[in-house]
């Protein structure tokens, strides 16, 4: 081969090669710029790089929203859905990763452009007037359409993005499942994380959650400035002048504010900072409050969780039946602003326990006067006893309606409240027990599993003898007195090994082993709708509170029955402090329980009822 | 300037097409002109630095070569033998003038700080303040190859370069710059100033070596070179096992770190038709220590050998130290006396050009006492050796393993972090004391930044070079058998590594260059 010829090879090789790369980068398009037409994995371009995700997906969806959310990463927890509740707008959350005020106004002036915008709710926290965002790599890089750069180089810069990106994608493909996962986090819908597995943990007691999450708690131990407070505040005024010139309606949200981070300044810095943004724009101050003190109101030092924007949110439009904590939210209009020091002090005066409370739960079983006491079966005349007990010793029991109620609507508990449960839905919890608590006008839960109800002899539709279980006739007794509340203790996933003849045998709630994540869900999908089929045959509304089988669970469970409506679920679990927090629904979740067995002694069981 | 980067390579893309499309006589300019843009580019303070040590040697040479060429005056046989006496000590006059000057700049940019460190240690406290200089870029091999072009004139080898420009141009000539080979003039001259006609070959042979070289580069040293640094410097935390893994993976990386260098320059050059000289030769296929510094930086070992080794050993000193040994010692001893003193200072200078630091004059030392003790045994082992059945692969293969310990013991030293004694020997201790093979663990590489997947690439690229270099090491031209497939294949192997270098390194985010090691030595 000639020189000229060989040349020609090699160029063509070398084009070959760039040619490979781009048609990679077109077809796996891991940022989802070239249409994604093979994969349409919105998630995934959203969490590679959520600036260009969300204008891309809100490029071909403009109709559908009319307000928006915008902000770092802090302002994720503001859910459309919440404030489309309050307000009718049609939200869209377009945070983003890094405090970036100036990327805010550069989007704000995009959305005032192409869209017949009606609100605007912009979410700034410190950072946004302590740090200036710098771009590292693609994942920061911004759409074409905001930034205003050249089409040409911006797509060919996609076209020849790493294959490192493309590679990524591809093997997270692999590992996608049904649940977010890091690489797929997005809801491309509304713009907002999916917290279903985050917002599924289960929050109790302070000290276990610092042990579980204080390593995501960074204090900021160095005194330091705001250092770009004018910059950002300018370019606040310069938003609030933007969206009064296109009539846009504008709310500012100085977002509630750890104490790790809060400690991190001072309060004249702090001041600086209110005062500013008072001169520019009318705002609310969310920033120091009793939240600030409680570390479960944060998944980290600079993120609030869901929960606490809600709060937020239900106190902006003074929600009636949502809770908020007082001297929450202070709306700063025509120049005025509080101090640091003033809304520090508010906070310091609400002590943990004006929106927490411990509440121990009992687990009762088989109430029976002829069998031997173990760890399931207790003589009624013991159950009468511990009630007696309780009483003598000022114990109130309570539903679940009321704790629900509590946590969600701030609504008072009594003082030194119980909850009396029965697991598994015996007959002699209607035959013993019932009476017993008829007479102390208490009320109780049971927990029934669903397949059983009903089935006074024979195991489901076996001839294996069973410990009778009551049915429709006993239940709408008990719940016409007002006193017990039927829940739910699974339809049929807490099946008795011996007697079953499946492939699958479930004694518990939790996958079985080598289950899928996607055939779980859809076992436990199918497992809650029976469950609401029998729960609607007795008359029964359907069931919110979720005792485990055997007390097992995993996150994927609470997050599943979560989604489905349940608010409460519960273990067999006596050493869990069961610590309610107002706002906080995850404090409702995995909540544990004291199981009554023979062995319990009086003083034991009002040792875990006081440690409680 | 990186030079495994785009933007240079796109330079050296439009010097070639403006090198081949002027008249051949004016070509050098374009070369000239591109080296002065190339050195321009990294920095200007180091053209200052350069400028001088050219205008220097330039003069020298010429004067040099007027003392070489006068002819003895005189009327009586007397009379001449006298003016040639003083013509000869003029000439040492100017060469060590000329020599002294540019060794004392690169002592000064390069030693001076740690000269004045050991000088505080020495009285106890801050004496001076600790002077620290922004070495311009290759400028130890640049004066080496000055300081040949002066000692080769003065002997008398070649005449002086008479144009100042390409005198300018073989000092500057940028793809020698970064890290050398140190070229001589003699094997230069030729083919950088006449101008070369196109040859495709070249073009062909360039491409491929640039290449070879990008490769060996980016895809292993620079991929090892965070893990052996960490080993290097926290080699506490580890099993004394890993540290001898490092100082084994740091021969690694340094020989696809500098051979790869020179493979992408004098692919480069080649692109120019000018073919530098040749600084590797599968080193680590060696048998011996000596054979390993006959394949190791070959250029810098021809430049002691010719410009210290043979002037040492026939220097008088020598000459009358040979003589008085003669008196007490077996002939046998004294006919390697002078050898072995000899490669003991010239491995001393190899130690010290490595950089400043104790743990650089032990690695010197390190390398002279094995040479020196293998002078001294050639006799002794020559007996039984020839009783050694033909066959030696074995030996061969025993031979191989005992330099390479030897090679990387050394690297204890020659990569001792701010070139401190203390830490080389500290690591050694580790190993030998605290192996800790049972602790071994593949997470720790992870650890390191070796990954299965980085892992996988290191292993597949060296077992590219180990290929390429066990076909040169028998013996096989590679480009020749590439150049002799069908064009298909050849189309295949050609996307096949491009697709390799563009995606692992041009295309890979997550990839950092990284100086060459000697790049600012």
């Amino acid at each position: 081969m000639n020189g000229p010829r060989w040349m020609i090879l090699f160029l063509s090789a070398l084009v070959l090669t760039f040619a490979v790369w781009g048609i990679l980068n077109i077809l796996i398009d891991p940022f989802g710029v070239f249409g994604d037409v093979l994969l349409d994995w919105d998630a995934y371009s959203q969490t590679l790089n959520p600036r260009i995700g969300k204008i891309t997906y809100l490029s071909a969806h403009l109709e559908d929203y009319d307000s928006y959310i915008v902000g770092s990463s802090s302002a994720a927890s503001y859910l459309p859905e919440t404030l489309e509740a309050y307000d009718g707008g049609k939200y869209y959350n377009l945070f983003h990763y890094g405090a970036d005020i100036a990327y805010d106004k550069q989007l704000i002036g995009w959305l005032l452009a192409n869209d017949d915008v009606k609100r605007i709710v912009l979410v700034l926290g410190l950072s946004e007037a302590d740090t200036v965002f710098t771009a590292e790599d693609m994942t920061d890089r911004v759409h074409y359409s905001v930034s205003g750069e050249g089409r040409l180089g911006w797509y060919g810069d996609f076209l020849f993005a790493g294959p490192g990106y493309a590679a990524e994608k591809l093997i997270s493909r692999l590992q996608d499942t049904e649940m977010p996962q890091a690489f797929d986090v997005f809801l491309p819908e509304d713009g907002t994380y999916d917290k279903r597995l985050r917002d599924a943990e289960s929050i109790g007691a302070m000290d276990a959650y610092m042990q579980k999450n204080g390593g995501d708690f960074v204090p900021y131990t160095a005194v330091r400035e705001l250092q770009y407070m004018t910059e950002c505040v300018n370019t606040v005024g310069e938003i609030r002048e933007m969206c009064d010139a296109a009539e846009v309606s504008l709310t500012v949200i100085l977002s509630p504010v750890s104490a790790e981070q809060l400690q991190g300044y001072s309060n004249d810095t702090l001041n600086g900072y209110f005062t500013g943004l008072a001169e520019v724009t009318d705002y609310w101050n969310f920033s120091i409050s009793s939240v600030t003190y409680d570390a479960r109101y944060f998944y980290d030092t600079t993120h609030t969780r869901n929960a606490a924007a809600n709060m937020v949110l239900a106190r902006m439009y003074e929600a009636a039946d949502a809770y908020y904590p007082e001297n929450f939210g202070i709306y700063c209009e025509n120049g005025y602003t509080v101090t640091a020091e003033w809304m520090k002090d508010a906070a310091g005066t609400a002590e943990q326990t004006a929106y927490t409370t411990n509440v121990p739960i009992l687990l009762y079983h088989h109430l029976d006067p002829a069998a031997e006491e173990d760890g399931t079966v207790l003589h009624p005349d013991t159950f009468a006893s511990h009630m007696a007990l309780l009483r003598e010793n000022g114990y109130t029991p309570v539903s679940f309606a009321q704790i629900i109620a509590y946590v969600e609507k701030g609504e008072p508990l009594p003082d030194k409240p119980v909850m009396i449960t029965f697991d598994d839905g015996y007959l002699s919890n209607y035959e013993y027990a019932f009476p017993i608590l008829r007479e102390y006008g208490w009320c109780a839960s049971v927990f029934v599993i669903g397949s059983s109800v009903g089935h006074y002899e024979y195991y489901k539709d076996t001839d294996y003898p069973l410990t009778p279980h009551f049915g429709g006739t006993e239940i709408a007794e008990m719940t016409a007195s007002g006193l017990i509340e039927i829940q739910s203790h699974t339809w049929d996933m807490h099946q008795w090994a011996p007697y079953e003849t499946g492939d699958t045998v479930r004694e518990t709630i939790v996958p079985a082993e080598g289950e899928k994540e996607t055939e779980y869900i859809a076992a436990l999908l199918a497992d809650i709708a029976a469950q609401h089929a029998v729960f609607s045959e007795c008359g029964l509304a359907e069931s919110t509170v979720l005792a485990f089988p055997a007390g097992q669970y995993t996150v994927l469970t609470n997050a599943v029955l979560v989604q489905h409506g349940y608010k409460v679920t519960l273990t067999a679990d006596s050493t869990r402090e069961n610590t309610l927090i107002c706002g906080l629904p995850q404090s409702l979740l995995s909540l544990g329980r004291l199981n009554v067995a023979a062995d319990i002694t009086d003083a034991m069981l009002l040792a875990y009822c006081a440690e409680e | 300037v990186s030079v495994n980067g785009v933007q240079f390579l796109l330079f050296v893309g439009i010097a070639v097409l403006c090198y081949y499309r002027i008249p051949q006589k004016y070509r050098w300019i374009v070369l000239l002109t591109a080296s002065a843009v190339f050195y321009a580019w990294n920095g200007l303070h180091a053209l200052v630095y350069m400028g001088a040590t050219v205008v220097l040697t330039f003069t020298a040479g010429l004067v040099l070569d007027r003392l070489v060429h006068a002819k003895p005056a005189g009327e009586t046989p007397e009379e001449k033998k006298q003016h040639k006496k003083r013509l000869q000590k003029w000439k040492y006059a100017v060469l060590g003038t000329a020599l002294g000057c540019n060794f004392l700049l690169l002592a000064v940019l390069k030693y001076s700080g740690f000269f004045v460190m050991n000088v505080n240690a020495a009285v106890g406290y801050a004496l001076f303040t600790v002077p620290s200089f922004l070495l311009p870029l290759g400028i130890s091999f640049y004066i080496f190859q000055t300081a040949g072009y002066l000692m080769d004139i003065q002997r008398g080898k070649y005449p002086a370069e008479r144009n100042f420009a390409k005198y300018a141009l073989f000092v500057c000539y940028f793809p020698q710059l970064v890290q050398g080979p140190i070229n001589r003039y003699n094997a230069l001259e030729k083919s950088l100033y006449d101008g070369n006609a196109l040859d495709w070959t070249n073009i062909q042979s360039g491409i491929l070596r640039m290449m070879y070289g990008i490769l060996k580069k980016a895809m292993i040293a620079d991929v090892l070179a965070p893990a052996v640094t960490e080993i290097y410097t926290g080699y506490t935390s580890y099993p004394g096992v890993l540290s001898f893994v490092g100082a084994a993976l740091y021969c690694l990386q340094l020989y696809c770190d500098f051979s790869g260098g020179v493979d992408l320059l004098c692919g480069v050059s080649q692109l120019f038709g000018v073919r530098m000289a040749e600084n590797f030769e599968q080193p680590y296929f060696a048998v011996s220590l000596a054979d390993f510094w006959r394949r190791w930086h070959i250029s810098l070992g021809e430049w002691m050998k010719d410009y210290l080794f043979y002037p040492l050993a026939f220097s008088a000193g020598f000459t009358k130290l040979t003589k008085k040994a003669r008196a007490v010692l077996p002939a046998e001893i004294v006919k390697r006396i002078t050898p072995c003193l000899c490669t003991v200072i010239v491995f001393l200078a190899v130690g010290i050009w490595q950089g400043p630091g104790w743990a650089n004059i032990a690695y010197g030392l390190w390398n002279g006492f094995w040479m020196s003790l293998g002078l001294l045994w050639v006799p002794l082992s020559a007996k039984w050796k020839g009783a050694l059945p033909k066959k030696r692969t074995f030996l061969m293969i025993w031979g191989i393993l005992r330099t390479n310990l030897l090679v990387i013991i050394g690297r204890y030293f020659s990569h001792a972090p701010g070139g401190s004694l203390r830490h080389a020997l500290g690591m050694l201790r580790h190993t030998v004391t605290a192996p800790g093979f049972a602790s071994l663990k593949a997470e720790m590489f992870a650890g390191l930044g070796l990954q299965a997947g980085t892992a996988v690439q290191v292993v597949l690229s060296l077992a590219v070079v180990f290929m390429v270099s066990f076909a040169k090491e028998k013996g096989v031209d590679l480009r020749e058998w590439f150049c002799g497939r069908r064009w298909y294949v050849q189309f295949v192997l050609l996307f096949a590594g491009l697709l390799l270098i563009v995606l692992g390194v041009y295309g890979n985010d997550a990839y950092t260059p990284i100086a060459y090691v000697y790049e600012n030595i």
